[in-house]
């Protein structure tokens, strides 16, 4: 609550919506117009590195890890 | 409910991921021929005099016109028997089948650094078959927490030459 009054003419423009507090907004797009391709990059990279750890820990760790139960 | 294109493709990649995941564990147990410990037999675990667990240790048995070796080994608090006052010692290069229980309480037998890994329950005989590739020591550690001093449970594997294999301490 104290935080919300911190904040400049918080009091006096509650029933504004959020386009009239911010004026200078230049232009809106639909949820499928925003791509953030950015962060698409960072988790495709991190899918990768998920995938290249398994593929270390499982096949060269874990299956290459000789003596192994042979039966 | 609409659901942007990035997260149907993101949530699209997660069902890859897993289907990727099951694909390399079947890879490895039919293409790479991986194994693990199933259920073997029961013994009573009050009474282990009267099994081959009475008398742990090394033995020799011919199988398929081929010298193997089994071991017999009781896990207890806080020892290895053998392993932990005197190395079990084997030779490479040799098919060698474990046996292990427990007396007590629940235990592992883990030889460090390899696949080799096994719990050691009560009334449960675990089995697994190796072959130890190399001469060199290997260490066994007790995974499952055991008592006050299980952090002190180990014991020695002693892989020697198939030439220089002394059969003098195998046991009958």
């Amino acid at each position: 609550m104290s935080e919300e009054n911190n904040k400049p003419g918080a009091s006096e423009q509650n029933d504004k919506s959020w386009e009239q507090e911010n004026p200078d907004i230049v232009s809106e797009i639909s949820i499928e117009e925003f791509q953030p391709k950015g962060t698409l990059t960072l988790t495709l990279l991190y899918f990768a590195i998920v995938v290249l750890m398994w593929i270390f820990m499982y096949f060269v760790e874990f299956g290459g890890n000789a003596p192994s139960i042979i039966d | 409910m609409h659901i942007h294109k990035f997260e149907r493709f993101w949530i699209k990649l997660s069902f890859v991921l897993i289907a990727f995941f099951i694909v390399t564990v079947i890879v490895g147990f039919v293409a790479m021929d991986l194994k693990v410990i199933g259920d073997y037999q029961t013994v009573d675990p009050q009474n282990l005099g009267d099994t081959p667990f009475g008398n742990p240790g090394v033995r020799e048995v011919m199988k398929n016109g081929q010298t193997e070796y089994e071991v017999y080994v009781q896990t207890i608090q806080f020892a290895f028997m053998p392993g932990t006052a005197s190395p079990i010692t084997v030779p490479a290069n040799t098919r060698v089948t474990f046996y292990i229980t427990s007396p007590d309480v629940l235990h592992g037998f883990e030889v460090v650094g390899t696949n080799l890994n096994s719990m050691a329950i009560p009334g449960q005989v675990a089995k697994f078959t190796t072959i130890f590739p190399e001469a060199r020591t290997y260490g066994i550690v007790c995974n499952e927490y055991c008592g006050p001093a299980h952090h002190v449970m180990e014991g020695l594997i002693e892989v020697v030459p198939k030439s220089e294999f002394d059969k003098s301490n195998l046991v009958e």
